[in-house]
């Protein structure tokens, strides 16, 4: 179309400041792209961790909620038990449907494992959540002396599907799903192959001790019965047991909160900051289109005394906001997607992240949001210029007067 | 084909109101060549204005083909610029970032109907023995060069009337020739052309001379 070609022809001409109203649009493009990135992802992994896992109340030590949450939410590898006579206990409380107690071990970075991950120990007879799992993947429970893992665990033992595990190779019985939370990361088994992971000699030359896995827990997970509120069950786990038992039960919520908390927050900020840089971009876009404008005057006049139509003359202004939202908005997306992409385990780590959405389809969907917006924005801009030139008399126009 | 009757403007200088064009009569009909000359400030370029539809008169009419046009929108007159009634800016009017064949087809395919004229535009720089600077920016173009582009940029579109400010002015006594040829075959041709000009010089008995003082136009 002509006017997109006078509109192309007219930002060639003042490359430099084409490129820094295009650089104005990018900032705003990638700030709102990565940010996006940065809380749905927090997001997303937090209700995907709930939902996995499926208790509605969590007992863990005392002052270990922390931990729990980091590992839960950050892959972080905990280590922590208390007694597991508590169970029993906890189990007999008002309002509790199902509990059943896991047991955390890490590997380390050491020679004797394939790489540090967590260890979950759970007991078959009374679990509900890892059961329900395999149920739905058609897996059929793990015998002694094998173990299933997350997605993300390599199975890398030489001559077939096996795991090094504190010098001992484990079998490799079955791989979940992926499931874009820690639980990809993860090795599950059963009580009694944690105890003999435990009894093994390399465990002994770790940890100096010998372990009775029956006498361990690390947390209770607790499926409360219908009807009943998780925080009443949570106060009467707390109140019911004595006073110097060494537990102490959160609603999943609860534990969760400190992550939804950074989310929010970070949530906040970053709407904030998006706010600011809209404004600021929209100020500096006016300004700049106004001098343009006001340089053009007295060509709008000369072509619209020929007989241009004042609406082709706006489609002109118009059509340079676009062409500057468009590129600066596409630049801004692809730039922040790649950056995204090469820089994801960088990104994680530097912002304490558990995960970054970089799906394929997620980023296409939101680049074109961002990249709607950027359009929006630079549109608008150019509007109010277009808007001067469409409201001014012809002969103001002609002398060359400013705007 | 176009008249006026008892056209006005009025202006306002230090609080003080004066007309600067008073009550004009005027009429042009195709065929005509009509030379408008006046001091300078006498309102020429006020009264062209006018008939132009870049201006808005205070009061009085213009008819154009026995329709009463002085009220009509911008938008009008836009159209009406682009197609029946052209307008020659006094000055320099070339747009300089275009190229000469870019100045003459731009404002029709801006305009309202959006017209292509690039052949009728070649074939009228031809005619002005510009032909070969058709793809020049106007920077590399003599005044002369230039405003023999302005005029043929004001008659690629077959207009019934074409006004044209001081189309002479700073021009050698060649270029005021070619222009004045250029005008004088047109009206043979059945075009109305109404110019304006200092330069009594040219004025010959097949013009009709109207004389401007003060906003008050006569015959001569
Ligand atoms: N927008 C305006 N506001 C106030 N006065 C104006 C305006 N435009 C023109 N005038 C005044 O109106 C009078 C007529 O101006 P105009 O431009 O029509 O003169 P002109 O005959 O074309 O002169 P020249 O031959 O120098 O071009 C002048 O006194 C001028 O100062
Ligand atoms: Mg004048």
């Amino acid at each position: 179309m002509i006017t997109q070609t006078i509109a192309l022809k007219n930002l060639g001409r003042r490359p430099v400041r084409t490129w820094c109203m295009i650089f104005f649009v990018f900032m705003l493009a990638a700030s709102l792209f990565l940010s996006s990135v940065l809380v749905d992802s927090m997001e997303s992994t937090i209700e995907k961790t709930t939902n996995r896992m499926g208790a509605d109340v969590i007992v863990v030590p005392k002052e270990f909620e922390r931990e729990m949450a980091d590992s839960l939410f950050l892959g972080e590898l905990c280590n922590f038990t208390f007694d597991k006579k508590w169970v029993e206990n906890i189990s007999a409380v008002e309002g509790v449907a199902k509990a059943s107690p896991q047991l955390y071990m890490e590997t380390l970075d050491a020679a004797c494992c394939a790489a540090p991950v967590q260890l979950v120990a759970y007991d078959p007879e009374t679990d509900f959540i890892i059961t329900s799992w395999l149920e739905d993947e058609n897996i059929p429970a793990p015998k002694k002396g094998e173990v299933i893992v997350g997605s993300l665990v390599t199975a890398d033992a030489e001559g077939g599907d096996g795991i090094l595990l504190f010098n001992t190779l484990f079998p490799v019985v079955a791989h979940l799903e992926k499931t874009d939370t820690n639980y990809d990361t993860c090795v599950f088994m059963t009580y009694e192959t944690a105890q003999e992971i435990m009894s093994s000699e390399k465990w002994y030359e770790t940890f100096r001790e010998e372990p009775v896995t029956d006498e361990l827990a690390s947390t209770v997970m607790i499926r409360i019965e219908n009807g009943v509120d998780k925080k009443d069950v949570a106060r009467n786990i707390n109140f019911k047991m004595d006073k110097e038992s060494p537990v102490s039960a959160y609603t999943t919520n609860t534990i969760m909160s400190e992550a939804m908390d950074a989310s929010e927050s970070m949530k906040g900020y970053t709407s904030v900051l998006i706010t600011l840089l809209l404004v600021l971009v929209i100020v500096a876009l006016v300004c700049v289109f106004t001098i343009t404008i006001n340089e053009r005057t007295k060509e709008f006049g000369i072509l619209s005394s020929l007989g241009a139509s004042t609406g082709k003359l706006c489609q002109i202004v118009l059509g340079e906001g676009f062409i500057i939202g468009f590129t600066g908005g596409l630049i801004g997306c692809a730039v922040s997607a790649v950056v995204l992409i090469i820089f994801k385990g960088t990104l994680t780590v530097l912002l304490e992240l558990p995960r970054l959405n970089t799906g394929f389809g997620y980023l296409m969907m939101l680049g074109a949001k961002c990249l709607g917006i950027a359009l929006i924005v630079s549109v608008l801009a150019s509007l109010y210029s277009a808007w001067k030139v469409s409201r001014s008399e012809l002969h103001t126009l002609i002398k060359g007067e400013e705007l | 084909m176009l008249i006026t009757k008892q056209l006005t403007k009025t202006f306002s200088r230090q609080k003080n109101d004066f007309d600067a064009v008073h009550e004009v009569d005027f009429e042009i009909n195709p065929g005509d060549f009509c030379v408008l000359t006046g001091p300078s400030g006498c309102g020429k370029s006020t009264f062209f204005h006018m008939i132009c539809g870049i201006t808005k008169p205070d009061s009085g009419e213009i008819l154009f083909d026995g329709q009463n046009i002085e009220k009509d929108s911008a938008q009008k007159w836009a159209a009406r610029r682009a197609t029946d009634i052209s307008y020659v800016l006094q000055g320099d009017s070339l747009l300089a970032n275009f190229t000469v064949l870019e100045n003459i087809c731009l404002p029709h395919q801006l305009s309202s109907k959006s017209v292509d004229l690039k052949d009728k535009a070649l074939e009228i720089l031809r005619e002005f023995g510009l032909e070969n600077m058709a793809d020049e920016y106007p920077a590399n173009l003599s005044g002369g060069e230039r405003r023999r582009v302005a005029i043929a940029r004001a008659f690629v579109h077959d207009p019934k009337l074409v006004v044209a400010d001081e189309p002479t002015s700073d021009l050698d006594e060649e270029n005021t020739k070619i222009i004045l040829d250029y005008f004088t075959r047109q009206a043979k041709n059945g075009k109305a052309i109404l110019i304006s000009t200092h330069d009594l010089s040219f004025i010959n008995d097949e013009m009709k001379h109207y004389v401007m003082k003060k906003g008050v136009m006569t015959k001569v």
